[in-house]
């Protein structure tokens, strides 16, 4: 640190250094605890994606045009003309991706270690709030390529708000800005996107990462029983448990590179407000709510769906044990993996409902329900 | 194990991971480089191409360019240069131009329009749409419809 | 015009009944009876008649001929025309007469053109009154512009038209004539254009029969009717075997193959219904038609294959604005293999079809070159890989030297 140490005497005549070069030594050097291990890094992993999303969307607004004459062929213009455009365009829809699964891999993580619990009550709190805001960068997104699959998606996404009681149908005027999606509603979604929402987030994984620090990562104690941490037996957060993030950090690397390159995001064809394609669908992680809402008339489902969010966000004030440790909290466990099962359970309904598949020979067509049916083929002439 | 051996191979590690983190960091550097680069003189919003240059153009002569990739063609006539989009509305052929009668003209069933455009002769029922022109610098530059 | 209020076109009429009219009127020659005569004389002079015949003066007054009095036509002996040969005389008193046209910018040859035509022939020579005359296709009272939609003879009206006697069986057998030449008109591809697509270019019974000299055109002149707008295919023809049968006789031009009323789209499916009329016994020429008809196929299944690929591409979103603009090329070159087939010679064929493969070719090569590029993305991860698994290693072994050099 030559350079530093040329510098530092500069900086020392005009601010507090030690002060802050203590803080940084502390936040550096912080003790974590010691069964810190792999899976704690979804959080640092959800941050990471969350940069990523920051700056290749930032490169993506250069050349992208919100309009809709203009959104898809910037978009082609992307993906064919700007040099290394169909990577920085296949890391951000990749990224969205990931960053959804990472943060959600990262709230089961801290459902079963039981993270949330007194004092951490409002880490959780916020933390839905991010997994929502996340959802909603992934929704908003999703129109902006303008091609028939984020056309019709975002008008069945919007479809379901209509279906709320009384604010239902101005909620869903204003959304689209109209009455169908337009050009309007590219701009609405293009400004939440791009503006109100990463700045919305910004301010909530500041706060979360702060109260995260402040107060320490949990352990497996019981609640109110929280051992200070024994130097002896914790690992300091650099270079440390750095390091074991880095090595995670190369295998998301590795894995971002892989779905970019084998699994590429395709242009599709241009959104023709005329022209509905056959089963169209939210993407995936609107899947489970999306199948949930047909099993139930309109406020019937919106009320249903509104549970599990709900639940969510009051957890650490419904969930009185004080124990931590997963074996210790079977209720919690059940509820947790039930949740799990059902959301898993109905996005695979959803993702199997009005398609068609060949299984031993006959032709099955599941319908809206996913219930399937038998095709039986015209006799041929 | 003495002092110095120790102090190589923890150098020789920290060498590595500096030369590694360095071509990491220049790896995702690059492509950012880049792409921020301009790809076209003109950005996605290309609304005009060149058609060569001004003194390219005897009176009479035409060029196909594609814009947009679109074709279209460019006739220089004595009062100055037209464009016209290159697909005949009959049924999509790719016209040309006929020398003799100065008109343009589809090789498919004997379409041909005048230098407004307008069908004159032959199964064409619309005109071909006009595409502007502006010389730049001597540069015949055709604007998309 | 705008039509007038009724009792505007009643007053009208009032102003402008002069007294020699009257008289004239009364003295008609008609077989009338006495009554109705009378009748008409004394609501005449009352200035009745129109009233009583509103209808009639409410249409003349939309009509093109707005401008005209009852007696302009009516008068003297004229109730009603049963000679249609009157009409014919009547109508030319104006519209023969070149100064009286002139100002209006309308023909003054109707008559003539009529009287050369299958049904002006059929009345003034043989005094047959079933044939058709100037208000079976003008109307009477209710002339129209012909550009006007509601006129008669509208583009898209004229079948109908032509149909009130052309599609009556009874009318129709009495001079053997078909009656179903409407109705396989109206499963043309003309008709098609005209009256769903509202194409008023394309061609009506008028188009190729004339209207007022309206005559089917004979066997030597089919070719130059339908050569009216395709051109192409006339020039071409004319260069095929089939000219020298046609100009012999032996074969009706356009209509052999193509049909003269029910005229479908061209497709190479014709090829397997026309040539076989004469040919069916002929292998030879068979087997020029298989090889002319393989041609046409294989370009159309390459140009099918070459857009099929593109289009999977552009969805991809690989740059493919080339490629499109080829297709284009290519498309041209097939369109004019297809017109070129009325040659009727491989040889004149074999230009297009060669450098629609060229061109198909080019178009592939590009699409594959472009799939290599993503091909070559996809082993490009393999040292992604190995430089991700050395830096994990790295950090692996940092750790360890870290923890190991950690005194706790």
């Amino acid at each position: 640190m030559k350079l530093y140490d040329k510098i530092r005497p500069w900086l020392a005549k005009r601010y507090d250094v030690p002060l802050v070069e203590e803080f940084v030594d502390h936040q550096a050097h912080k003790p974590l605890p010691e069964h810190t291990g792999f899976w704690h890094t979804f959080g640092s992993l959800s941050l990471y994606l969350f940069v990523n999303q920051i700056v290749t969307g930032i490169l993506l607004m250069i050349y992208y045009r919100p309009t809709t004459n203009t959104a898809f062929e910037s978009v082609r213009f992307i993906m064919t003309k700007a040099h290394f455009g169909w990577l920085i365009r296949g890391l951000h829809a990749w990224g969205a991706t990931l960053m959804i699964l990472c943060v959600l891999i990262h709230m089961i993580r801290t459902f079963i270690m039981g993270a949330y619990k007194k004092p951490r009550e409002l880490t959780w709190v916020l933390g839905v709030f991010i997994f929502g805001c996340t959802i909603t960068f992934g929704f908003t997104g999703y129109l902006l390529p303008w091609n028939q699959l984020s056309y019709w998606a975002t008008t069945v996404g919007t479809e379901i708000t209509g279906a709320i009681p009384w604010a239902g149908n101005y909620m869903k005027f204003i959304l689209r800005g109209g009455e169908g999606i337009t050009g309007e509603t590219l701009a609405r979604f293009y400004v939440l996107h791009v503006v109100v929402l990463p700045w919305a987030l910004t301010v909530l994984v500041v706060t979360h990462l702060v109260l995260m620090r402040v107060q320490g990562l949990a352990t497996l104690e019981r609640v109110d029983e929280e051992k200070p941490i024994d130097p002896k037996d914790s690992i300091p957060f650099f270079p440390h448990h750095v390091l074991k993030e880095g090595m995670i950090f190369c295998l998301l690397i590795g894995a971002m590179a892989t779905f970019v390159v084998l699994w590429p995001i395709e242009l599709g064809e241009k959104a023709d407000p005329f022209v509905t394609p056959e089963g169209i669908k939210p993407e995936w992680y609107f899947l489970s709510t999306y199948q949930l809402l047909k099993y139930f008339p309109k406020l019937l489902g919106i009320l249903v769906s509104l549970i599990p969010p709900l639940v969510l966000l009051l957890w650490p004030f419904l969930d009185r044990s004080p124990e931590r440790h997963p074996k210790k909290r079977p209720v919690a466990m059940t509820v947790g993996v039930l949740g799990l099962l059902l959301a898993v359970t109905f996005g695979a309904l959803g993702y199997i409902s009005e398609r068609t598949i060949t299984w031993g020979g006959q032709k099955y067509q599941f319908d809206i329900y996913a219930v399937p049916h038998r095709v039986t083929e015209p006799a041929k002439p | 194990m003495n002092m110095e051996t120790k102090v190589s191979r923890r150098t020789f590690l920290d060498w590595l991971l500096g030369a590694g983190l360095l071509t990491w960091a220049v790896a995702f550097f690059s492509p950012v480089m880049s792409y921020v680069w301009p790809a076209q003189k003109r950005g996605p919003g290309m609304q005009t191409v060149s058609a060569g240059k001004e003194t390219d153009f005897a009176d009479w002569q035409t060029k196909i360019v594609a814009v947009n990739s679109q074709p279209v063609i460019v006739v220089r006539t004595p009062q100055g240069f037209r464009a016209f989009s290159a697909i005949c509305t009959h049924l999509g052929c790719i016209v040309g131009w006929d020398a003799g009668r100065k008109q343009i003209a589809c090789p498919c069933h004997a379409g041909f329009f005048d230098l407004n455009g307008r069908p004159v002769a032959g199964p064409p029922p619309r005109p071909l749409q006009e595409h502007g022109i502006a010389i730049v610098n001597g540069e015949v530059m055709v604007k998309s419809a | 015009m705008k039509p007038s209020h009724p009792s505007v076109g009643r007053a009208r009429l009032l102003f402008r009944l002069p007294a020699a009219n009257v008289v004239q009127f009364a003295m008609r020659r008609e077989p009338q009876t006495t009554g109705i005569r009378a009748l008409h004389v004394i609501l005449l002079c009352l200035g009745l008649s129109a009233a009583a015949h509103a209808d009639v003066t409410n249409e003349v007054a939309a009509s093109v001929h707005a401008q005209l009095k009852c007696v302009d036509c009516h008068a003297g002996n004229a109730a009603s025309f049963p000679d249609k040969r009157a009409i014919a005389e009547l109508c030319a008193s104006c519209h023969s007469d070149v100064r009286k046209m002139n100002p209006y910018g309308l023909p003054a040859d109707q008559l003539e053109r009529y009287k050369t035509s299958k049904h002006g022939e059929a009345l003034f020579s043989k005094n047959d009154q079933q044939v058709a005359v100037c208000t079976d296709c003008h109307g009477a009272h209710d002339i129209l512009k012909v550009k006007s939609p509601q006129a008669r003879t509208y583009a898209g009206n004229i079948p109908a038209t032509c149909g009130r006697c052309h599609a009556d069986e009874k009318l129709m057998s009495q001079y053997k004539l078909p009656s179903d030449v409407v109705a396989k008109y109206k499963t043309s591809h003309h008709a098609h254009l005209l009256l769903d697509k509202g194409d008023l270019s394309a061609p009506t019974c008028v188009t190729c029969h004339g209207n007022h000299g309206a005559t089917p055109p004979g066997t030597a002149e089919v070719g130059q009717v339908c050569g009216k707008c395709h051109g192409r295919q006339r020039e071409l023809f004319e260069k095929s075997p089939h000219a020298e049968a046609a100009k012999a006789g032996l074969f009706n031009e356009c209509i052999s193959c193509h049909d003269n009323h029910a005229i479908q789209k061209a497709s190479v499916d014709l090829f397997g219904k026309a040539c076989v009329q004469c040919h069916a016994k002929d292998p030879k020429q068979l087997a020029l038609r298989d090889q002319i008809v393989g041609m046409i196929e294989t370009a159309r299944g390459a140009y099918d294959r070459a857009k099929l690929r593109v289009n999977q591409a552009t969805v991809r979103g690989l740059a493919t604005e080339d490629e499109q603009m080829l297709l284009q090329e290519a498309n041209t070159q097939i369109t004019q293999l297809e017109a070129m087939q009325h040659t009727l010679t491989p040889e004149q064929l074999r230009p297009c079809a060669t450098r629609t493969e060229d061109v198909v070719a080019d178009i592939l090569r590009d699409i594959h070159n472009l799939e290599r590029f993503e091909q070559w993305k996809r082993s490009a991860i393999v040292p992604v890989w190995i430089f991700l698994g050395v830096m994990a290693v790295l950090f692996w072994a940092k750790r360890r030297e870290v923890e190991r050099g950690d005194p706790s």
